[in-house]
């Protein structure tokens, strides 16, 4: 079932072109990573798509439904509900809590049912990173925010987690902590994953690979085979880039 | 070099609340400065000592000073934690030490030195706008080229100590601090008490306010020591409370689980920003306070001119004269129409050389009206002033004179504050009440004087002269005339109605540019901050209320606090005494809330423009993990 869908979409900043002309289709379900060179891009796609960044030209779908004809609020109630988010810096509030952040999409939309504090328990397990939840941001590792802003994405149950450049500051093994987590979040919990990234390790684990360069979308790569044969495909790939 | 002097060029934007709060300090403390010294001037030293105007010159030189401190050494703070950055990078790239602190002194020179020049400048005119006023008032002051170089020296003085302080404080971090630290300098960590410590620290500040409750209504401890610990006691428990209680309702609110987290967003941010600020909310508080009850009493004194207000003076005209003199000077003054009465009296010296005026009983019962009784040996005290005032006649409990048959001992059991002829200030005049026969030995020796008073319902000031000519005539040892000590009076409320009224001014000026210097440096805060809230899907109407409940905190708890604490104390202070609680202070009252409201709602409002802006621009990330 198709979810996202991108038509003809330009992005300029100032005088700079940075998108051009890009089509792409994501549809439910699916692990998606984008790859490209620093400035080619992929950031920029990934926040059109998840409707915190609008469109110079062209259009976006959600669902059928085209974003630009959205109501402020029902885009709101959309990232909201529907969509999750993981960075590469994190962005933890650091006047809450380890739960409390977890807790952040409940607490914005107030919907804390009384479940909320169990459900975000339940992630936080899931995670590893039980007995922080009355931690602050500033008291935990790069690879514990990271889990905390993972559980963050999830609370709301989001049918899609947008993740940009998510281990990018982490070191190899809160990487590998981060990459599985991914891995499950589209596995286990059947979520569509849209990732960012610079690393073929990461990249993958996805199912489909989006090469950009110049703002321009160079080809795809489907996953046919395991993800040691696939890593091996992306690295001959990545010298095109 | 070139590359530095560049890179400064760039922050100069970032300076400007720096200059705008030095120029700001300077002018004002130029204007009082040179008010200070103009109003010393026209005083001896003993008056300056008395003289509660003198007294509050002095001490509101040194309150303007604190408040001009605090507000320069904020915004130099502000923009330090960004300059702090750049020189830590400066030194990653190997910049030394030393070519570091000589950029600070020259960037923190050229502010202080061009900022002085401006305030100066600006301060000058003040002063001289100010001198025109006083002087349109009959009231002469002197400023000769001296006492001008003095307060243009003493303003240099000030302005030097702040602008040292500011390097000082940039040298110690730049010393103490490792590069990698000081590129990490603009983010300021919010610290928050364990809940044990807020409980003592709330139970401490509620004890401070209990003691000072306690001095407050306690009248066997003197005036002085009870408003000093009084003061004490309330500053610690001010200081206390802004610290601690928040912390404790935090806490207390956390265990209704449901509406914590509802709400747990908005109050906590709340609160990360009341910690953030309680410092310049204390002082905002306490600057608005005060200056609540300083205008207010003061306007409050100077409207009083109706017939409440003269129990200062009861009778038009009062003379002192010769015994023989009297029957003449009562004839001549029933010609003038109205009420002529006469007492005897007597002018005395006591062996301590404590001057007073005595009176047999019997005349005092007649001029009072009152029925009191003094036994030989026995005196009674009266002191010309107001009953609820707290000064007493003879402290000492005795008094002694002089009489042809040696040094007379009166013992002073009783004592009162009443209002018989005359409550001229600052020297108040003391009645001694004798038993009849002792008065008449008395008179025997001191000679006999007679205290003439005039009552004229209809003297609108025409007879004055007539009556001084009068009293020069009769060679008068006393005359008083209450149009003109009211004239008097008139002009001190009046110079005292300036003076707090430009204090005021001033401080309510200084205050809202503290708040709206602080609200500026929360935009790039809250852009971050909100900025990522809406990715995450908080409504543009969330978002409108938060940023503006965040900005709006630092101002409204004050401002709330303030007007009511300080409706508190106006009530308790005019309440039952002898100016009332008028229509005045209502309409004062609403003026102030109309006026810091608008400001509130305005800083907010254009506050959360700029952060709208600025999340529309660019999604700014500085607090974030």
């Amino acid at each position: 079932m198709e979810l996202i869908r991108v038509e003809n979409v330009v992005k300029n900043y100032q005088n700079t072109q940075v998108l051009k002309s890009i089509d792409l289709t994501v549809h439910e379900g699916e692990f998606v990573g984008i790859m490209g060179k620093s400035g080619s891009g992929k950031t920029t796609l990934l926040k059109i798509m998840g409707m915190i960044e609008p469109v110079t030209d062209g259009r976006v779908f959600y669902e059928k439904r085209s974003a630009e004809r959205l109501s402020g609020k029902e885009a709101a109630r959309i990232r909201r509900e529907e969509l999750g988010f993981i960075f590469q810096e994190f962005f933890l509030m650091d006047s809450l809590t380890v739960l409390e952040n977890v807790m952040l999409p409940l607490l914005i939309s107030r919907s804390t049912d009384g479940t909320g504090k169990e459900r975000a328990g339940q992630f936080i397990r899931r995670f590893g990173i039980e007995g922080l939840e009355q931690k602050m941001p500033d008291e935990l590792s790069g690879g514990e925010r990271q889990r905390t802003a993972i559980c963050r994405a999830l609370i709301n149950d989001p049918r899609i987690v947008f993740a940009d450049e998510p281990t990018g500051n982490l070191d190899s093994k809160s990487g590998k902590v981060v990459i599985d987590a991914l891995e499950r979040i589209n596995k286990e919990f059947k979520k569509t994953v849209i990732m960012v990234t610079h690393d073929p390790q990461m990249a993958s684990c996805c199912d489909r690979i989006i090469l950009l360069k110049d703002g321009e979308i160079l080809g795809q790569m489907e996953k046919q085979s395991g993800n040691e044969g696939f890593y091996k495909e992306i690295i001959e790939r990545m010298i095109e880039l | 070099m070139k590359v530095m002097i560049k890179i400064f060029k760039s922050n100069m934007w970032r300076c400007l609340p720096c200059f705008m709060s030095s120029i700001l300090v300077t002018a004002t403390l130029f204007l009082f400065e040179g008010i200070k010294v103009m109003f010393l001037h026209t005083m001896s030293g003993e008056e300056r000592l008395q003289s509660s105007l003198g007294m509050s010159t002095y001490l509101y030189i040194y309150v303007l000073l604190f408040v001009g401190v605090i507000l320069i050494l904020y915004t130099v703070n502000n923009y330090s934690r960004v300059r702090l950055r750049d020189y830590g990078t400066f030194l990653v790239l190997g910049c030394e030490k030393r070519s570091i602190a000589w950029m600070i002194l020259a960037e923190y020179g050229m502010i202080g030195i061009v900022s002085y020049g401006a305030g100066s400048i600006l301060g000058t005119v003040f002063l001289f706008a100010v001198r025109e006023v006083i002087l349109s008032e009959d009231i002469h002051m002197e400023l000769d080229g001296q006492m001008y170089l003095g307060v243009v020296l003493k303003t240099l003085f000030y302005m030097l100590v702040v602008y040292v302080a500011a390097v000082l404080m940039n040298a110690v971090y730049l010393q103490g601090s490792s590069p990698s630290a000081l590129m990490k300098f603009d983010r300021k960590k919010s610290r928050l008490p364990s809940i044990k410590a807020s409980l003592i620290g709330t139970v401490c500040g509620a004890l401070c306010f209990a003691a000072t409750c306690i001095l407050m209504t306690n009248a066997h401890i003197p005036p002085y020591i009870r408003m000093r610990y009084s003061l004490l006691f309330a500053f610690s428990g001010l200081f206390l409370c802004f610290t601690y209680i928040g912390r404790l309702l935090l806490y207390l609110f956390s265990s209704h689980e449901r509406q914590y987290y509802k709400y747990l967003l908005r109050i906590k941010n709340l609160y990360y920003r009341f910690v953030d600020n309680k410092n310049i909310m204390m002082l905002s508080f306490v600057i608005n306070f005060t200056v609540l009850i300083f205008i207010n009493i003061n306007i409050v004194e100077y409207g009083n001119t109706d017939s409440r207000y003269l129990w200062k003076y009861p009778y038009d005209y009062v003379y002192a004269v010769a015994d023989e003199q009297a029957v003449p000077l009562c004839l001549k003054l029933s010609e003038a129409g109205g009420d002529t009465d006469a007492y005897p009296c007597v002018f005395l010296t006591s062996v301590e050389y404590g001057e007073y005026i005595g009176m047999p009983v019997s005349a005092y019962n007649r001029i009072s009206g009152e029925e009191e009784e003094v036994r030989p040996g026995e005196v009674l005290g009266i002191l010309q002033k107001h009953e609820a005032d707290k000064d007493r006649l003879l402290s000492s409990g005795h008094v002694a004179f002089e009489t042809g048959e040696g040094i007379r001992r009166f013992e002073a059991g009783r004592q009162k504050n009443r209002i018989l002829f005359v409550a001229q200030q600052p020297e108040s005049m003391g009645i001694l009440v004798f038993d009849d026969g002792e008065y008449d030995l008395l008179r025997e020796t001191r000679g006999r004087m007679c205290l003439v008073t005039q009552t004229m319902p209809d003297d609108t000031g025409e007879n004055e002269e007539w009556m001084k000519e009068l009293a020069e005539d009769t060679c008068a040892k006393l005359f008083y005339s209450k149009a003109e000590l009211m004239l008097l009076d008139r002009k001190e409320d009046n110079t005292t109605l300036i003076f707090y009224v430009c204090m005021g001014i001033f401080l309510m000026i200084s205050n809202m540019v503290v708040l709206a210097v602080k609200v500026w440096s929360e935009i790039p805060v809250l852009s971050g901050k909100y900025g990522f809230l809406k990715k995450l899907g908080m409504d543009d109407e969330e978002v409108k209320s938060n940023v503006k409940g965040e900005l709006s905190i630092c101002m409204k708890i004050p401002f709330v606090l303030s007007f009511a604490m300080g409706m508190c104390t106006l009530m308790w202070l005019f309440g039952g005494g002898e100016y009332g609680f008028d229509m005045w202070i209502i309409f004062l009252f609403l003026a102030l809330v109309i006026a810091q409201g608008c400001f509130i709602a305005g800083t907010g409002n254009y506050g959360y423009r700029l952060v709208k802006e600025r999340i529309d621009e660019e999604n700014g990330v500085m607090i974030w993990n």
